[in-house]
């Protein structure tokens, strides 16, 4: 990593509070006071012990643990994340349906980064199978999306294999709280020069969509999203 | 290309040292002591300010606090 665990914790903490006030959940005043604060702090302490002890957490006294996992890019290079941990595994297990195509590449990754994401906050991760091609398999993955709490679709790869819209469309039937994600970068490696992604259709535009171009943005936007998303659904109070 | 504002923030970091803030006062008047001439002085004074820990922010309460709920 070439920024210093100092200034990576600065920009993401900064990245954070502009996530809030977009999503209405700070004001102008508490989001500028706390920038400028957050320029004048010393971060060295704190930041260095994250990255030292990583993946382990760090009980920073009066907050409680935090820690620093290392997320994978779309291409496999790696790239630091900040989490901060739950407090009480009391909570409600919540069960989350992930859709998405299945290629080593995407569940190396993918799969990787939303355990590593989700499963911290008590939140079982579902996976759709295969690509719908078994027999018997489509009953499961009814089944599944029913049961779940909440849906997670990614679109990388559906050009020629648009079986994710299909499972969109159960869990948009089943009105289920939902995260569909779209790839929007250039052609991925390995791929040639013809992008394996097509746009969402049309009936499916106006879903809550999150587009990206690699996953340290999207896991971001994602991260940072999910406060105000389990609120809108009260998945956690 | 970093800003100078970022590139001090980093510079203050590395060296933990404090980095010096404007206070403000009230303007006042003075003298010019080789000239007589009289002056208004400055409402902008420099001085150093001890610097927050990152544990004393808002932002790492919020930041913390906010994931703590979810599970």
């Amino acid at each position: 990593m070439t920024t210093k665990p100092a200034t990576f914790t600065r920009r993401f903490l900064c990245e954070f509070l502009e996530s809030r006030l977009l999503a209405g959940a700070i004001n102008q005043d508490e989001y500028h006071d706390s920038i400028a604060e957050l320029n004048t702090a010393i971060h060295d302490s704190v930041s260095a012990k994250l990255f030292a002890k990583s993946p382990k957490s760090v009980m920073v006294p009066g907050f409680g643990p935090l820690r620093i996992v290392h997320l994978r890019e779309i291409d496999g290079s790696e790239f630091p994340f900040l989490q901060g941990l739950g407090g009480s595994s009391s909570t409600r297990k919540l069960t989350c349906f992930i859709g998405h195509r299945f290629l080593p590449g995407i569940e190396k990754t993918l799969r990787y980064n939303l355990a590593q994401l989700l499963t911290p906050y008590n939140i079982q991760l579902r996976w759709s199978g295969y690509d719908l091609s078994a027999s018997g398999l489509f009953g499961d993955i009814v089944s599944g999306i029913q049961n779940a709490d909440f849906c997670f679709f990614d679109n990388m790869g559906t050009l020629n294999k648009p079986n994710v819209y299909v499972e969109v469309g159960i869990a948009h039937a089943f009105k289920k709280p939902m995260i569909v994600t779209e790839y929007a970068g250039p052609a991925r490696k390995g791929t040639g020069k013809v992008p394996d992604t097509g746009s969402v259709p049309s009936d499916l535009q106006g879903l809550l969509r999150i587009p990206y171009k690699g996953y340290e943005d999207l896991f971001k936007t994602l991260y940072f999203g999910l406060p105000n998303f389990f609120e809108r659904h009260s998945l956690r109070p | 290309m970093a800003g100078k504002a970022e590139v001090v923030v980093v510079i203050a970091e590395q060296a933990a040292v404090s980095r010096k803030a404007p206070s403000h006062r009230k303007t006042g008047e003075g003298r010019n002591s080789r000239s007589k001439a009289k002056i208004t002085t400055a409402s902008k004074n420099t001085r150093f300010m001890a610097s927050k820990d990152l544990r004393d922010t808002a932002a790492l309460r919020m930041f913390a606090n906010t994931y703590k709920k979810l599970g």
